[in-house]
């Protein structure tokens, strides 16, 4: 009976184990504030007006030749995973090369990953604002006539009352089945 | 069945005109040529539908046949305004087809008498005479082409032409299989998709099956203004790109150029990269020397 008792309890502290993210949560969760862009088809765009839905927001440039369209292709991949889920969560990439990310730019950039996508752009100084709250580094790099932009390399995971939960760090280790998992987890948690 | 013809030329004149643009991309001469093609085709076709006539039979043979005459030859000679003869390509063959079909129905149909509007005469003033005039357009328009090349260098094509790269090999690219230098094997080459004055980047494994060290020290493409190898690297949070000066590959290894390590930067398009093409890169290794290899564009 003992044996039975101390088995329950074995199984029931393995059913009630924290599920471990792959990513780093934020635990509480961070509540950063609302901000306003342009979106890729130049409309007007806040953070809260995707309130409701699970958002996954990347920082990057359409110049960035490696690792952002790495990441869009691999938003891709976890897009086709979740299934019917995936029409509960938004994909948001925000530049940090305005210059030259136009609303134009970014939607033809966009495009070739997944039309779903949504690019957020807007003036240096709106930008700004945005990096710095998300504690964005951000370094321009000259080199010949072009320039590069070396970058925080993270995804931030924003759920559907607006808190920021958990971030993940772009590196080769991250696998698509590491990102599905854990937003199934966040979404139905 | 008098229709027949006309819908063949008319549908010609339209793959023309739809192709302009892109051709324009490439050489805008023949952007405008390809145009004024189009235009010319569908306009006959239109014209002589409404009211066929003897003058107008023999403008048809002449342009459409022309035109069959002109993509032969600049199939096996340099095209003017290129560097190169023209490819064989499905739009072009479609093309050429519609005016073949349209011009031997035009005057299969004009010899039996069964053209309305179009006189009947001999077989060699039906078919000998505009067959003389398609060649007069054919080769006139080759010709005037090269005449006008030397005083329109802006309309001329502004890509370095792959065959006059150092290390052109067209058997071993045109296979699509690895390509060899010396002790060196290069595969598996793509490059990612991206916007005219973007970046893109290419991806390719080095084999190094020889005794001796060798290094990729430079590369070059003609479709980017600059070219670079880069190293991706991780500090901390931070994602860094750094030129590499040379990328070593060790006697009897192997290095993989690949998302999230080295990668060959292509700076400054000179024109978009679409997916399904492939891109000229100019390898240069320290022992072995130059190669060009070519990269498939591809959608990761």
């Amino acid at each position: 009976m003992r044996l039975v008792l101390l088995a329950l309890v074995i199984a029931l502290t393995g059913c009630s184990q924290p599920y471990a993210f792959h990513g780093t949560r934020l635990e509480p969760p961070l509540t950063l504030p609302d901000f306003e862009l342009i979106n890729q088809d130049g409309q007007t765009v806040r953070l809260s007006d995707y309130r409701g839905q699970l958002i996954l927001l990347f920082f990057g440039y359409t110049h960035c030749p490696d690792v952002c369209p790495t990441t869009l292709a691999q938003f891709k991949r976890v897009r086709a995973q979740l299934g019917k889920q995936a029409e509960r969560v938004r994909f948001i990439f925000v530049t940090l090369d305005p210059e030259r990310d136009t609303p134009a730019v970014l939607k033809e950039f966009l495009a070739t990953f997944d039309p779903t996508f949504i690019g957020f752009t807007g003036t240096t100084a709106d930008l700004e604002a945005v990096w710095k709250s998300y504690g964005i580094y951000r370094e321009k790099r000259v080199e010949g006539s072009t320039y590069f932009v070396d970058h925080t390399a993270r995804i931030y995971v924003i759920d559907a009352r607006g808190n920021l939960r958990l971030t993940w760090l772009l590196d080769a280790n991250l696998s698509t089945d590491d990102l599905v998992q854990d937003i199934q987890h966040l979404m139905e948690g | 069945m008098r229709n027949v013809p006309i819908l063949a030329i008319f549908l010609a004149g339209v793959i023309h005109l739809a192709v302009a643009p892109v051709h324009y991309t490439h050489a805008p001469a023949h952007g405008i040529f390809f145009a004024l093609a189009g235009a010319a085709e569908i306009f006959w076709a239109l014209a002589f539908w409404r009211r066929p006539s003897t003058r107008l039979y023999y403008v048809g043979l002449a342009v459409a046949g022309g035109l069959v005459i002109l993509w032969a030859v600049t199939r096996v000679l340099i095209q003017p305004f290129e560097h190169e003869p023209g490819p064989l390509d499905a739009g072009g063959l479609v093309c050429k087809g519609c005016e073949l079909v349209g011009v031997v129905m035009l005057a299969i149909l004009a010899l039996q008498g069964r053209l309305s509007g179009v006189e009947k005469r001999s077989p060699l003033r039906l078919v000998g005479q505009p067959l003389a005039m398609a060649l007069v357009v054919g080769v006139g328009s080759l010709g005037m082409g090269y005449g006008l090349e030397p005083y329109l260098p802006t309309l001329a094509s502004q890509e370095e032409p792959m065959s006059e790269m150092p290390g052109y090999d067209h058997a071993a690219l045109s296979s699509g299989a690895t390509v060899t230098l010396g002790q060196l094997q290069i595969s598996g080459a793509w490059a990612r998709p991206a916007q005219m004055g973007g970046t893109s980047a290419v991806y390719l494994t080095i084999v190094n099956t020889g005794e001796q060290a060798d290094a990729l020290v430079d590369v070059q493409s003609p479709v980017a203004e600059s070219a670079e190898v880069h190293e991706m690297r991780m500090d901390g949070d931070v994602m860094r790109m750094q030129p590499v000066a040379r990328v070593e590959v060790a006697a009897g290894g192997r290095v993989e150029l690949k998302p999230g390590g080295y990668h060959i930067m292509l700076m400054g398009l000179t024109r978009a990269l679409a997916v399904g093409e492939r891109i000229p890169i100019v390898l240069q290794f320290e022992h072995s020397g130059q190669v060009a290899v070519e990269a498939t564009v591809t959608s990761p």
